[in-house]
């Protein structure tokens, strides 16, 4: 994932490495000032030097924030790679894996557990990089100076390097049960907050209160044991850090005698190691974060692991009347008990429509989703014009057939983006004739921004626009694209009876020309169906033209027709088919 | 300076006061702390005097040593300090997460008391505000802590050389200024941040919440796009609030260099031996507090009042005569955490109802207009009617979960002047439209603190199958973590809870919405059969034919 980011790396290896020389130099400038001092040199060069190394205290700042900006910059150009692979695999994966995978869990894999490395990268990583790059940095060049201080500062440093990595884990047992008690009292606030209603009329609230006393508890306690044994690591690594400080100052005094090194060699040494004390302290506080970027990108790589295989796409979209065929179509879901759909075989021939009709739990959705290829039939095949859908290139499937799910989804954006669906190079007069042909030709033209009206607000809900128009919407979304097959699952949501019009026309609109299955949930929807199949837990229990099925009294779709004409308008099928079936 | 300059203060200063002892020791020890940096400065100073006078001498090595010792004391004092004070936070912090808890807790919540706040957001709020507020202290204790190590450091310094001590004002003064800069930038660049991460989150949430719808649509390239478009923005958002936030604390760090350099020019032949470089060096490393906690301690006082401000939104209307505006938010600490026990709650005394009489009840804006009904002991009274004709807040206004405009209740011919405090066990029990439960044992969730057999309830509720089939019974957990019921067994476990309290009246908002035919008939025959008196909101045919009396809307 870095390689395509190699001028990044170069610019920040850049940065890194005048970083690190900057505050060498300037530790190697203070000794000088020190052995100049005590030679009496003259003023003038007293001056000049402590004058350079103030300017090297400017630079240093300057320089110090290039880093931070370019290790910030690749880390999240990395993370925006992964970012962009697992939404795209997230997006095209089908149904069964958002069947297994949650949406709350999804996004937390591709955003918030993205966002934690990304984090980790340029705050974590990069200035370890930075510490690790000064202590090596500080060993060289003391070396090269004064050969046997640098063996003890070389030392000392591994020591305390050593002692900081195999601290980082030690508060972490604690740190989860301290996270675990924050959680739950979180979790009982929220939940408490939310049945407030229910406990003041039960007049519950002390039971509440004792319940989050406990936990309040627990959080003291648990707060205080992680603090406990986060103070004894820092605490460890302080008192080997003063350590090393007093050991280049001995060995520093015993070279000095020795007249080995002059005083200003003794204060490099002693300069050293503090040099490196403030970064690895600050490098401390954020030991834990190791463990919470583990697992993060853990989880990251499982996800990415988890992504489904499927046969080679190579056909394209068949030319040709497009018949949409199922042949002895099975479909068993892996964690329930028996099929969904048993042995399906029915076709709807080009340009007619057909409409499906069942209780919930039929398998009619399942039925659709076949055809759309959300999921793929455990045996028997799904034919659209003769070629089997599995091997249709995907591209060319999704602009051939259109599907209109029954929960109308919008999208944060305009009114233009959730009706072409962030196609670009959909023209704003197709967008205009789509929302004219089902009826939001009115509702647009109310709208002061036009196509730009944006249509969730901040909290998602969906503005100016009522159940029955998003419906329209969704329609339209399906008609802008003009495709050869739609599959519709009728929304549920109830709207007043002139949108319900309103809706129906669209739909009219919709199917005409165009092969078609509607899974209806509203009686006056069959209307437009040239055929009507009838499922029955899993089982097509009637096929046949609708106009004949109509005249036949016998047939089950007559008996709904029977009773839905006794009761009042409105009446849905799913109202009826119980007492049908 | 008026008597309200430091009204901030003066409530983090009560907030302190709930734990005083264990906040003011673990104060002491970061003063300590701050004050610390003077020794081993002193130490390394007179080693190398040592040094240079008589060289490596039995002195010299105590010194050396010194160093050690010191920071072990040090590193020891602030590890017990540091554990006080993070459990006086905690427990601070919880006590007023308690308060408002029960603040919404007897307002009934956000819900009915209009508010429009979400539960998540409560938690976001009881989970980050009270330790805002409680950090204006913390930094003003930094603030002591750091002037105390400056003043002595440049004391000391200054015996050296005076010109040179206030030579490294001039750096300070100037990043003090520019921090001041640099932060108000930062919070700037950090909202853009902030709303960038949000937008992206938000899209990827929907995209994915709507991945079928995405497919079905062909849009999936175009939807790709629009994350990556987001997602860079928020990426060079993100770098712009990390690099401006982190180059804040490397220029602290350079500030340090630039103090000595400064000093040193300054005074160039009078600084004229190891010590006292090294004591410059090391004092003016720590001297970056000044600017640094000073400017913390202004910003925590802008930060304090956006919490406060989250904070006292989700306690209920106060009065602005009252003393003390926050007072609500800590005035009454709660008998937790170690405090004394919890006083017995007192139930109200069971009035037996024999007649209910409603009103005139009006509530405008729910389209609730003039009705008027009355209940005898007894009987079973169903109101039905369209979506949206106000069944559920007649329910509500009634038992003061919903302001009333207008319109009047009597118990027994008693008015009711407070029908929130009125309208709970033993006199009534209300089952609402989507009941809550909560994550604990079925058992403690039919009690919630009740001292009863819930056998009865369960029973008449048509929930004794379901709880038989649960592998632990009544001690099944439910909720997150636990087992989920379906909509059907919480709308019966609700109804259960609700029996439990043998009340006067019970109210009923759409029980049966969930259940199948056959439990729908049972649970309506055992409650008319119990011969409670019964107000219920329902359109089931089941319902209305074992009425007493029906309302139709």
């Amino acid at each position: 994932m870095v390689a395509p980011h190699r001028r990044l790396v170069a610019t920040y290896s850049l940065a890194l490495a005048m970083a690190t020389a900057l505050p060498i130099t300037a530790a190697v400038l203070l000794s000088h000032f020190v052995d100049l001092a005590v030679a009496r040199a003259s003023t003038g060069r007293l001056v000049s030097v402590a004058a350079m190394y103030a300017g090297l205290g400017l630079v240093g700042s300057l320089v110090s924030v290039l880093v931070v900006w370019r290790s910030t910059v690749l880390a999240w150009a990395i993370t925006d790679t992964l970012r962009h692979e697992l939404a795209g695999f997230v997006l095209g994966a089908d149904l069964a894996f958002h069947r297994d995978h949650t949406r709350g869990e999804l996004v937390s894999r591709a955003d918030d557990d993205v966002t934690a490395m990304a984090m980790f990268l340029s705050q974590f990583v990069a200035r370890a990089v930075s510490v690790l790059a000064i202590a090596i940095g500080a060993g060289v060049v003391l070396l090269v100076i004064h050969p046997v201080l640098g063996v003890v500062l070389c030392i000392s440093l591994t020591v305390v390097l050593s002692v900081v990595w195999s601290q980082r884990n030690v508060s972490l047992p604690q740190a989860i049960v301290d996270r675990d008690a924050r959680g739950q009292a979180s979790g009982l606030i929220e939940e408490r907050v939310n049945g407030a209603e229910d406990i003041a009329s039960l007049g519950a609230g002390a039971h509440s209160m004792a319940r989050f006393a406990v936990l309040a508890d627990a959080m003291v306690t648990a707060k205080r044991r992680v603090t406990r044994r986060q103070m004894r690591v820092s605490g460890s690594i302080r008192v080997v850090l003063s350590a090393t400080e007093a050991t280049m100052l001995v060995a520093g005094a015993l070279a000095y005698s020795a007249g080995r090194v002059t005083l200003g060699g003794v204060f490099l040494g002693v300069r050293f190691a503090t040099a490196t004390r403030a970064p690895i302290e600050g490098l401390m506080w954020r030991l834990q974060e190791v463990q919470g970027a583990t697992g993060s990108a853990t989880r990251v790589l499982d996800l990415l692991a988890s992504r489904p295989e499927y046969p080679e796409r190579i056909h394209t979209w068949p030319t040709g009347p497009q018949d949409l065929e199922l042949r002895h179509v099975t479909l068993v879901y892996e964690d329930t008990e028996g099929a969904v759909l048993e042995d399906i075989s029915l076709t709807v021939r080009a340009g007619r429509s057909l409409g499906l009709v069942g209780r919930s739990g039929s398998g009619k959705t399942s039925l659709g989703r076949l055809m759309l290829r959300l999921t793929m039939p455990t045996t028997g095949t799904v034919l659209i014009g003769g070629a089997d859908v599995a091997f249709i290139d995907e591209l060319a499937l999704r602009r051939g057939i259109a599907g209109v799910p029954q929960e109308v989804q919008l999208f944060p954006g305009s009114v233009r983006e959730n009706v072409s669906m962030f196609d670009g190079d959909v023209a704003d007069d197709d967008i205009n004739t789509a929302l004219g042909a089902v009826g939001l030709g009115g509702w647009l033209a109310a709208q002061s921004n036009g196509l730009d009206t944006r249509l969730l607000d901040r909290t998602e809900a969906a503005t100016g626009m009522s159940a029955g128009e998003s419906q329209l919407l969704a329609l339209a979304r399906a008609l802008v694209r003009n495709p050869s097959i739609v599959v519709l699952d009728e929304a549920t949501s109830r709207v007043d009876p002139r949108t319900q019009l309103l809706v129906k026309r669209a739909v009219a609109e919709l199917l005409s020309g165009r092969t078609s299955v509607v899974i209806a949930h509203r009686l006056d929807t069959l209307d437009v169906c040239d055929d009507i199949a009838v499922l029955d837990d899993g089982h097509i229990v009637e096929l046949g033209e609708r106009l004949q099925l109509a005249a036949d009294p016998a047939s089950l779709f007559a008996k709904l027709l029977r009773t839905g004409g006794m009761l009042s308008d409105g009446a849905t099928v799913d109202d009826l088919i119980d007492s049908v079936l | 300076m008026s008597a309200h300059t430091f009204h901030r203060e003066r409530r983090a200063l009560r907030m302190v006061a709930l734990r005083p002892r264990q906040f003011w020791l673990g104060s002491l020890a970061w003063l300590m702390f701050f004050v610390y940096p003077l020794v081993p400065g002193s130490l390394v100073r007179a080693g190398y005097h040592e040094l240079q006078t008589s060289g490596v001498s039995g002195r010299f090595l105590v010194f050396a040593v010194g160093l050690v010792v010191a920071e072990l004391v040090m590193s020891s004092i602030l590890a017990v300090g540091h554990e006080v004070y993070m459990a006086a936070f905690e427990a601070i912090e919880s006590l007023v997460r308690g308060n408002v808890l029960h603040a919404q807790l007897a307002s009934g919540g956000p819900e009915s008391s209009g508010r429009t706040v979400s539960s998540g957001d409560v938690v976001t709020r009881l989970r980050d505000d009270p330790k805002d507020m409680l950090m204006l202290v913390d930094n003003w204790v930094d603030v002591a802590g750091s002037v105390a190590f400056g003043s002595v450091a440049l004391v000391l310094l200054a015996r050296i050389d005076a010109v040179a001590a206030l030579a490294m004002l001039v750096p300070l003064l100037v990043f003090g200024f520019g921090n001041r800069y640099a932060g108000h930038r930062l919070r700037r660049v950090r909202s853009a941040a902030r709303e960038a991460t949000s937008e992206a989150t938000d899209y990827l949430n929907a995209a994915f919440g709507a991945a079928l719808t995405v497919k079905v649509t062909g849009a999936e390239a175009g939807v790709l796009r629009r994350v990556d478009r987001l997602n860079q923005r928020r990426s060079r958002a993100m770098v712009t609030d990390q690099t401006w936030a982190e180059a804040l604390w490397a220029v602290n760090g350079s500030v340090g260099d630039l103090c000595i350099g400064v000093a040193l020019v300054v005074a160039a032949r009078r600084i004229n031996n190891a010590g006292d470089v090294a004591l410059f060096a090391a004092y003016a490393m720590n001297l970056i507090w000044l600017p640094q906690k000073i400017g913390g301690a202004l910003v925590g006082r802008r930060r304090f009042d956006v919490s406060a401000a989250r904070v006292d939104a989700l306690l209920p209307d106060q009065n602005p005569s009252a003393s003390a505006p926050d007072a609500a938010a800590i005035s009454r600490p709660l008998p937790i955490l170690g405090g004394p026990a919890a006083p017995p709650v007192m139930r109200p005394l069971r009035i037996p109802l024999q007649t209910l009489e409603v009103c005139g009840l009006t509530i405008s804006n729910r389209g609730v207009d003039n009705i008027s009904f009355t209940l005898r002991r007894g009987t079973m009274t169903v109101i039905s009617g369209p979506v949206g004709s106000g069944k559920t807040s007649i329910l509500r206004g009634l038992v003061g979960l919903l302001d009333i405009d207008e319109g009047k209740v009597s118990w027994n011919g008693t008015l009711i002047v407070d029908q929130a405090a009125f309208f709970i066990p033993p006199q009534c029990a209300m089952v609402a439209q989507v009941p809550h439960l909560f994550s604990e044992t079925l058992l403690d969730n039919l009690l919630l603190g009740a001292v009863q057999d819930p056998s009865e309830a369960i029973r008449m509720a048509a929930f004794e199958r379901d709880v038989a089939e649960l592998r632990h019974g009544l001690a099944t957990a439910i909720g997150a973590g636990g087992v989920r019921l379906s909509g059907g067994q919480a709308q019966r476990a609700a109804a259960a809870r609700a029996l439990v309290h043998d009340a006067e009246l019970l109210v009923l908002d759409d029980l049966t919405s969930a259940l199948d035919v056959d439990t729908e008939v049972l649970l309506w025959e055992r409650l008319a059969a119990s011969g409670r008196t019964v107000l219920a909101v329902s359109n089931r045919p089941v319902a209305i034919a074992r009425a007493d009396q029906h309302i139709e809307l």
